[in-house]
């Protein structure tokens, strides 16, 4: 038996190698979340229907979890957290559709999963900064100086585990579906499809809401 | 299988990228379209409130003017029956004054034409009893001599015989 989860058609540009079909579906997960943007903003009403219907209790939900601990910095990231959600969403239930080795989960590539994390970091000290000004940086000497060791392990190990959580559920997930496929096809398969079809949506979440306990740390930093 | 390569830089854009498309396409206008809904709720339900409490108001006081107006219409009532009354023992006093005012009219008019009755009897009867005697006593006593005997027996006869 060949595995096909997780093996990368690779390009090379300007000495750079890409992994093609990550990019490909990532355009796609891309396109699908703008789609559903558009479907659920193109007919605004008062009182919600369909995809409008849909969305707002998306964003109603996340905004009920998350708004408590952001205060008044959530108007800054909301736009980035419910992004978060959406494209994880929709990135891990996209492997699950059976495809020909055509459809596959853009989260089951570490550039993926590792590139978000770095986005986060960055945003994290993008608030922290707007909330504290350039002494953001200080709280890596506390309690005492020697402390910036601990520190910065822990800076480099909160988009380190973030991004291998999702990576290895997601990368996971495919692999034991194919195994399984294999050894039993039909029913086995759709018992394990059926539980990643909860775990994608858990693990965006739990993404979702790690961010915002990291965000919520550097707001609340010097407290 | 795990291998980190450019793929990672273009990922963090592509974030960032579908971050500000859907920012400005899907969740302002779609945030925008909820907070109203919540301000016209918030509004919908203040006003709600606000119209209950004048509707509450305004039950109370129709009731007070309801209260206020049976009690009028009582008081109206009860003065029309008592007036009513007033009027007719009024009615009926004048009456039995009236009535007895009529009566002793009567009565005085019967015992005037009693007396009218009795002088001219006793007119006629001097006359006759003038005559009567005159053609009898022919010329034995004056005229003047027999109407004072003839009224004399008269007065007598007037107060017991006669009875008139």
């Amino acid at each position: 038996m060949e595995l096909h989860a997780g093996h990368h058609t690779i390009a090379h540009f300007a000495g750079m190698s890409f992994n093609m079909d990550t990019l490909y579906m990532t355009w796609l997960v891309m396109a699908i979340v703008i789609l559903i943007g558009w479907l659920a903003t193109r007919k605004r009403a008062m009182v919600p229907r369909g995809t409008q219907n849909v969305m707002e209790l998306i964003l109603e939900g996340l905004a009920g979890q998350l708004k408590p601990s952001l205060g008044k910095y959530w108007g800054l990231v909301s736009s980035i957290l419910f992004t978060y959600f959406l494209f994880l969403l929709i990135s891990n239930e996209l492997g699950l559709i059976p495809s020909p080795h055509i459809l596959a989960s853009p989260t089951n590539d570490l550039n993926t999963t590792l590139g978000l994390a770095l986005t986060s970091s960055v945003i994290v000290w993008f608030v922290g900064i707007k909330a504290h000004g350039p002494g953001y940086f200080k709280h890596y000497l506390q309690p005492f100086a020697p402390f910036i060791v601990i520190n910065l392990l822990e800076e480099v190990a909160k988009p380190i585990t973030l991004s291998f959580r999702l990576f290895g559920n997601i990368l996971a997930g495919e692999i034991m579906l194919e195994v399984l496929n294999y050894l039993s096809p039909y029913l086995t398969p759709i018992i394990w499809l059926a539980f990643s079809l909860v775990v994608g949506i858990i693990q965006a979440f739990v993404f979702t809401i790690l961010v915002t306990s990291y965000l919520g740390m550097s707001i609340g930093e010097e407290h | 299988m795990v291998e980190l390569n450019g793929t990672l830089l273009v990922q963090f854009i592509n974030f960032f990228i579908l971050v500000a498309i859907l920012a400005k396409f899907a969740y302002k206008p779609l945030l925008k379209v909820m907070e109203a809904r919540s301000e016209r709720i918030a509004r919908d339900l203040t006003g709600a409130e606000e119209a209950k409490a004048k509707a509450e108001a305004l039950r109370v006081e129709y009731e007070a003017q309801l209260a206020d107006a049976r009690r009028e219409a009582q008081m109206i009532i009860e003065k029309a029956v008592k007036q009513a009354e007033a009027d007719s023992q009024a009615q009926i006093k004048e009456l039995r004054e009236q009535l007895a005012r009529e009566k002793e009219q009567a009565r005085q008019d019967i015992v005037r034409e009693r007396e009218k009755a009795m002088r001219q009897l006793r007119e006629e009867v001097v006359t006759l009893s003038v005559a009567i005697a005159g053609k009898v006593v022919a010329k034995e006593i004056d005229s003047k001599a027999n109407a004072a005997l003839i009224n004399d027996a008269i007065e007598k006869l007037d107060g017991k015989a006669i009875g008139l």
